[in-house]
């Protein structure tokens, strides 16, 4: 499929490297159309993977004639379904996202910033997700639901996508856990989730909260925990003026005096986290910015054999 | 408390501000820094925020802490209660200050005398305000004020305090209070009285300080200036010899030194005396004095003057390290014995004659001539040369013998009598008489009652402590206790006289020995008949009879020391002869008015001078021979340093009146150690400081 997208966050020729590789699941899934991925239903079409006692109630298509008749015995044909991959695309769309080694002021996209970052990521991994057949939906959540997309697979889709997260612009406030609910009402089938977060608001633990309505459903989560380096160490300096990047205000402060506090506050938090999106089901991934996004892209694909 | 400086408290209260101001001028200006995690660093800030505050508030105080205490230090607090002789009180007042001029301000440490930190402070009392009036004395043998009255002229003082020295006297201090009460008292009614005393309130001169003579609202300020160390002090305080120089003869010199210091030092002493020197050592212990003595021979006869000095001593007062003195060498005695009876009567007399000069030695001439004399031959011209007078059985004496030995009496001649006879309490009575009021004897003599017989007596009642009786030490008893005795005289005892006087008495009650001073001579009287007494041939005779010939010649001896800056008025010796051709001198530098003058008086001549001069030998000469010799000292008292309690002189010494005391000395005033402990004070802050700031690192 040619790409139509003129984002600048889409290095082709670094998802040209990742051609080989496929984004998947642990768990079979339920979707929308035939394709790659092991369907939630075992029905009549597909690969046939083995036989199971009849029970009554069962469909009469799928038992095994043959082998009643010779046997005596009914079993049922059981073949392995294969439909493609739904997968929604959650972007934190705070103004923490900023962060970054650049200024941020005006609202003006950072270089470095872990908004770039993200934007990077999504791009790529929409790019990878309809190259392998599958459907990518986008969700940026802010103050509520700022856009949402529902997964789909064309070009036009994946090119709206890009446009829409080339535009991404980050909320002052963000609740993202009402987000989260209510992408939790507007989805209908199941798939995977892929949040990206920084997940340093208020309602963070509200957050997994919502992501539990996502597991309880069956839904695959995946959370990706987006660090900036600056965050978790203070930097060097006599006095600073920290600025909070979601009208927080600001504070005065030798970073000397904390830097050790901070760093042990902000390891906490970041443990925390992961405890309880392990906790909650969720597949738990820390992007740190400096370590580059196709290296996550990288860890969440695996080699597409055949 | 106040402070001797104030200006550091203007400065030390102006840069306390200064560590807010540095603190407000090198905070560093904050970086702006957006970030996303400020929740997190608003924690970590708040979780600190309050031990950091406590912190900083604590580095902050202890900042302003030692400021304030640095600066407190350099204003040398002075603790206590307010000067009652307040200096920047306003109002009429009146302020009287007392100097003292005394040798003992003459003391100090370091290069710097007590009267130099007494000058400049009483300087700072005679600083001007309105409606201040003033006069200064000066403090020493007398009392010397500027002005008759306070006057408002205080250049003209602060001119006479800048040119006043310290003199080589004592303090007589009630002289200076009743000049300091006469100027007082005659200030308005209205205005503020004040007396302040710069002095170093020596223990010697002040013990005895009577404040009576103020006017009862007088404000008294006492301004110590005496150092703060314990006092350190040698001193020669008497230099002369034990009984009577005799050319040929030995005699002890002796040399008194006080030891006024803590500690027990030797202490060596150089005498010289005309051509001889002489070298005495000893230990002396602490806080007290003592006597070096040597046995010396003198050859010589005459005037001879010389000087006492302490070897390798440096003290706080250097001046009484040296003292001057002066020694009448005399030839061998002379001895006049007026009686009626020949020369080889076996009477009493004769053992008086032998007792006066005894022969010590067979091989040896009688070192001692006594000559005898007929009462009827008894005229100036032979009694010249007597320095004593023995009168023993005289008979009836005309009044014209009486008033001869009354006049030699009173110049200083010695006179023994040996009362036997009636006839010998008339003559007493008559020689009495012709004393006058200069010759008090603690009894009256009187002839025996007819038909009541004296014998059998024996001496009851001795004075053992004193001469002649302190010859036999412990052996006294023995030695005068088979003495009996009869005949002579009954007494009774005089109202008004001194009955120290009675040496020793009868078992009858009547008196045995009387010695009664007159004028510069001493009269003894003993009332024994030798011829009916076993005394004369008893072994305790002779050494009673050299016993009291010396006291009485000791008693005799002009004094040769006077005090300088105090009145001296003593005759010449009878030997030094009429006021004609004879001339006074002094040493160096010594105004006329310090030597005195000579004045012929009906008992001879008289040397005096309202004031004696410095220190030094002072000379009566006639055509370069001396004559007569007074050594000016300084008086002994001034060597000991130790100054009185402040407790002693506020207390009981102030008779209720309020004084305010306050010592100089550094280190030494009411909380004189108080800027050393604020210097602490400020190094312990900056100490906090510091492990404030290295504990907030850690």
């Amino acid at each position: 499929m040619p790409a139509t997208s003129q984002s600048p966050f889409l290095d082709v020729r670094a998802v040209a490297a990742l051609a080989h590789m496929r984004f998947t699941t642990r768990k079979r899934i339920e979707g929308a159309y035939s394709g790659r991925h092991p369907s939630r239903q075992q029905g009549g079409a597909g690969e046939f993977v083995d036989y199971r006692e009849y029970t009554e109630g069962e469909d009469l298509r799928r038992l095994d004639w043959k082998v009643l008749a010779r046997s005596g015995r009914a079993y049922i044909r059981l073949y392995q379904d294969q439909t493609n991959l739904l997968c929604t695309l959650a972007l934190d769309a705070s103004a923490s996202m900023l962060m970054g080694a650049g200024a941020a002021r005006g609202g003006r996209k950072a270089i470095g910033s872990k908004l770039e970052y993200v934007q990077f990521l999504a791009t790529a991994l929409a790019q990878i997700i309809v190259d392998g057949q599958d459907q990518v939906g986008l969700a940026l959540l802010g103050e509520r639901l700022a856009d949402w997309l529902p997964p789909a697979g064309t070009a036009s889709h994946l090119a709206r996508l890009h446009d829409t997260i080339e535009r991404l612009q980050p909320s002052p406030t963000t609740r993202m856990a009402e987000s989260l609910r209510e992408l939790f009402t507007r989805v209908s089938r199941r798939g995977v989730l892929v949040v990206v977060s920084d997940f340093l608001m208020d309602d963070w633990e509200a957050c997994f909260a919502a992501l539990r309505l996502f597991r309880q459903r069956q839904w695959e989560v995946v959370t990706l925990h987006v660090v900036h380096r600056d965050e978790e160490r203070l930097p060097e300096g006599t006095a600073f003026r920290f600025e909070g990047l979601e009208r927080e205000g600001s504070i005065d402060c030798s970073p000397a005096e904390i830097r050790e506090l901070y760093a042990a506050r902000f390891a906490a938090h970041a443990a925390a986290v992961r405890t309880l999106a392990l906790a909650t089901g969720c597949d738990y991934r820390r992007a740190d910015v400096a370590s580059g996004y196709l290296q996550v892209v990288r860890s969440l694909l695996v080699p597409r054999f055949g | 408390m106040s402070f001797l400086h104030l200006w550091p408290i203007y400065v030390g209260v102006g840069a306390a501000a200064l560590p807010l101001a540095v603190h407000w001028l090198t905070r560093p200006r904050p970086a702006r820094l957006p970030i996303s995690t400020l929740r997190f660093v608003r924690e970590v800030v708040n979780q600190r925020r309050a031990r950091n505050r406590l912190r900083d508030f604590l580095v902050l105080l202890a900042r302003t802490a030692a400021i304030l205490l640095l600066a407190a230090a350099i204003a040398r607090p002075i603790g206590g209660e307010r000067a009652l002789a307040e200096r920047e009180s306003a109002g009429s007042t009146s302020r009287v200050i007392l100097l003292d001029v005394s040798q003992s301000m003459a003391a100090g440490s370091h290069g710097v005398q007590n009267f130099e930190r007494a000058r400049s402070r009483a300087a700072e009392y005679l600083a001007y305000r309105p409606g201040l009036r003033a006069n200064l004395i000066q403090a020493g043998a007398g009392a010397r004020g500027v002005f008759d009255s306070p006057s408002v002229n205080l250049s003209a003082l602060h001119n006479e305090l800048a040119a006043s020295r310290v003199r080589p006297e004592r303090l007589n201090l009630n002289a200076a209070i009743s000049a300091a009460a006469a100027e007082l008292a005659g200030t308005p009614a209205d205005a503020r009285r004040e007396l302040v005393v710069v002095s170093d309130f020596q223990r010697s001169n002040w013990t005895g300080v009577d404040f009576s003579a103020l006017p009862e609202d007088t404000h008294i300020e006492m301004e110590s200036v005496a150092l703060a160390d314990a006092a350190d002090n040698l001193a020669v305080l008497r230099v002369g010899c034990q009984g009577r120089a005799v050319a040929g003869q030995e005699v002890r010199l002796e040399v008194e030194v006080g030891n006024f210091s803590p500690n027990a030092r030797p202490v060596e002493v150089e005498v010289t005396l005309g051509d001889s020197a002489y070298r005495l050592q000893g230990p002396c212990p602490a806080q007290s004095t003592t006597t070096l003595s040597q046995e010396i021979v003198l050859q010589s006869v005459g005037w001879q003057s010389g000087e006492a000095r302490l070897v390798g001593v440096e003290d706080q007062l250097a001046a009484d390290n040296v003292r001057s003195w002066v020694l009448e060498v005399r030839p061998p005695p002379t001895y006049a014995l007026v009686t009626r009876q020949a020369p080889n009567e076996a009477g009493s007399s004769f053992y008086v004659e032998r007792a006066l000069a005894p022969v010590l030695r067979p091989d040896q001439p009688r070192q001692i001539r006594v000559v005898r004399l007929l009462p009827s031959a008894m005229d100036d011209e032979s009694l010249a040369g007597a320095e004593l007078i023995v009168l023993d059985r005289p008979g009836k004496l005309g009044a014209e013998a009486l008033r001869r030995l009354s006049n030699l009496l009173r110049r200083g001649r010695a006179l023994l009598y040996f009362a036997a006879e009636p006839v010998d309490a008339v003559n007493l009575q008559g020689l009495g008489d012709a004393a006058g009021t200069n010759l008090q004897m603690p009894v009256r003599f009187a002839p025996p009652t007819v038909g009541h017989a004296r014998r059998n007596l024996f001496l009851a009642s001795m004075r053992s402590d004193q001469s002649p009786f302190t010859v036999f030490g412990d052996e006294l008893a023995s030695a005068v206790g088979s003495l009996r005795f009869a005949g002579g005289l009954t007494s009774q005892r005089q109202d008004g006289a001194l009955a120290e006087d009675l040496l020793a008495s009868y078992s009858d009650q009547s008196a045995a020995i009387v010695i009664t001073a007159s004028g510069a001579g001493t009269l003894a009287v003993w009332n024994v008949d030798l011829e009916k007494s076993n005394l004369a041939s008893s072994p305790a005779f002779v050494p009673l009879v050299g016993e009291l010939t010396e006291r009485l010649l000791g008693r005799a001896r002009i004094r040769a020391a006077v005090f300088s800056g105090e009145p001296l008025a003593t005759y010449l010796s009878p030997e030094a002869g009429s006021r004609a051709e004879l001339t006074l001198s002094g040493p160096p530098g010594v105004s006329p008015a310090a030597i005195g003058e000579l004045v012929d008086e009906r008992l001879g001549v008289l040397w005096r001078t309202p004031h004696v001069g410095p220190p030094g030998i002072y000379k009566a000469l006639r055509g370069g021979t001396t004559q007569f010799a007074v050594a000016s000292e300084i008086p002994p008292e001034e060597s000991d340093l130790r100054p009185l309690a402040p407790g002693l002189l506020k207390g009981r010494l102030s008779g209720g009146r309020p004084i305010h005391f306050h010592q100089d000395a550094p280190g030494t005033e009411e909380g004189g150690d108080w800027w050393t402990w604020l210097v602490v004070g400020c190094v312990a802050c900056l100490l906090v400081e510091l492990v404030l700031l290295r504990g907030s690192r850690a």
